[in-house]
């Protein structure tokens, strides 16, 4: 039964106007302060939420990691060993200040500017992260770590006031040309493409001629805006791909984003 | 539900979703539950509401402005469009799922599966049980 039409509307279709106005001005980043004022507010909020969410889910976690087993706990310890070995030398993930020292000794190339942001909340296969720069859009976001290079992050999909949106690897639109690399000597073995599926990776485009292992460090290629060799997984699991061009793998993350506090924008490289 | 309750639910969830719930979640079954059809006709406050809801809901969340309160009034035009189906719990429930789902996907890049499920719900049981629609009158913009 279709509404007979008379005052209202009007009011209806003028909102509705309104909104595609709207629409079309923040997209040219007329309504900028906006966003800035607004997020001066509710940015420290949303971060003491994330905080609350993460301290409340920790012990959930834990009790989810007792029921699943000893094999699973082998399997975290394992994981524990690879990041403190390759990863959280020098606690990157602590206070910020520990951060920056972490930053100012980095063993990324030199001529490298990094600017610090700091993570807001992490969801959908996306960090918001909280900046003070003018022009992030489409840059990496990465935690320097020490000597032992880098870990990739993500890259920076849209600046809405001091609020941007980063998509992990794992984000669904995400695709990141890569290399591999043996674990323990470095040597390349493969070169490919990673691409996120939802809260996982998997490395492809590898041709079958090249060898992959479990273990092996994935690394960013350094095509496009992606600045190179950047850790940004483990192979996990070489995926049965029979009569195939190509290989593929599961990807383990180098770290668990949602604890990832602070990070760094790589402005030049 | 009043204007006012949902303006100051649209600030406590804007805030909640994403750092502590999923970032479409709410949403849905809010602005069913302002525009609950139980009268022949939508007040022009209603409407307003609605518009301030989803700025606010872009602007806590730090999305494009414009998006949600355009999503929450095409919603109203399929409401009003469909008339007396809208009067049934099931069908209001429905848009409640397809309002989490469509702003997650359009704006998260994401399906939001289980919260559009738990919307469906929990928009379900409420007018089922808390708030039953009166089913004379006709939905409409007038």
């Amino acid at each position: 039964m279709r509404p007979a039409f008379s005052k209202n509307p009007y009011y209806f279709l003028a909102y509705f106007f309104v909104c595609l106005l709207l629409l079309f001005l923040d997209s040219r980043s007329f309504l900028k302060p906006v966003h800035s004022l607004v997020q001066f507010v509710s940015i420290p909020v949303q971060k003491s939420l994330f905080g609350a969410r993460e301290g409340l889910l920790g012990p959930v976690r834990g009790i989810r990691e007792i029921g699943k087993g000893r094999e699973a706990r082998e399997e975290v310890e394992k994981r524990n060993a690879f990041l403190e070995a390759r990863i959280a030398e020098s606690g990157s993930l602590r206070a910020e200040n520990e951060h920056m020292r972490a930053l100012l000794g980095a063993g990324l190339p030199g001529r490298w500017v990094f600017e610090p942001v700091t993570v807001v909340s992490v969801y959908a296969d996306s960090a918001q992260v909280w900046q003070s720069l003018a022009d992030i859009q489409n840059r990496a976001v990465v935690i320097p770590n020490g000597e032992k290079g880098g870990i990739f992050v993500g890259r920076v999909e849209e600046v809405t006031g001091h609020l941007a949106q980063v998509y992990l690897p794992t984000h669904i639109n995400e695709k990141t040309t890569v290399v591999v690399k043996d674990k323990d000597s470095g040597e390349k073995r493969a070169s490919g493409i990673v691409e996120g599926r939802g809260g996982r990776m998997v490395l492809g485009q590898v041709l079958t001629g090249e060898t992959l292992s479990p273990g092996d460090l994935v690394l960013t290629s350094g095509d496009g805006e992606t600045p190179p060799d950047l850790l940004i997984g483990e192979i996990e699991k070489i995926l049965d791909v029979r009569e195939e061009t190509f290989q593929q793998a599961e990807l383990k993350t180098p770290v668990e984003y949602e604890k990832v506090t602070t990070a760094s924008v790589v402005m030049k490289f | 539900m009043k204007n006012r309750v949902f303006i100051l639910l649209s600030i406590i969830f804007g805030l909640l979703q994403g750092p502590f719930l999923p970032a479409s979640f709410m949403e849905g079954f809010l602005a069913v539950v302002l525009i609950c059809p139980d009268a022949e006709r939508i007040p022009t406050d209603k409407i307003v509401s609605l518009f301030l809801g989803g700025l606010l809901f872009d602007l806590l969340q730090g999305r494009i402005l414009g998006a949600t309160s355009l999503l929450f009034l095409s919603m109203l035009g399929v409401l009003a469009v469909v008339g007396g189906l809208s009067k049934r719990p099931s069908f209001l429930a429905l848009v409640s799922l397809v309002l989490v789902l469509v702003r997650g996907r359009i704006l998260f890049e994401s399906w939001f599966i289980f919260p559009s499920i738990f919307s469906f719900l929990l928009s379900y049981l409420f007018f089922r049980f808390v708030r039953p629609l009166h089913r004379s009158g006709i939905f409409s913009l007038r």
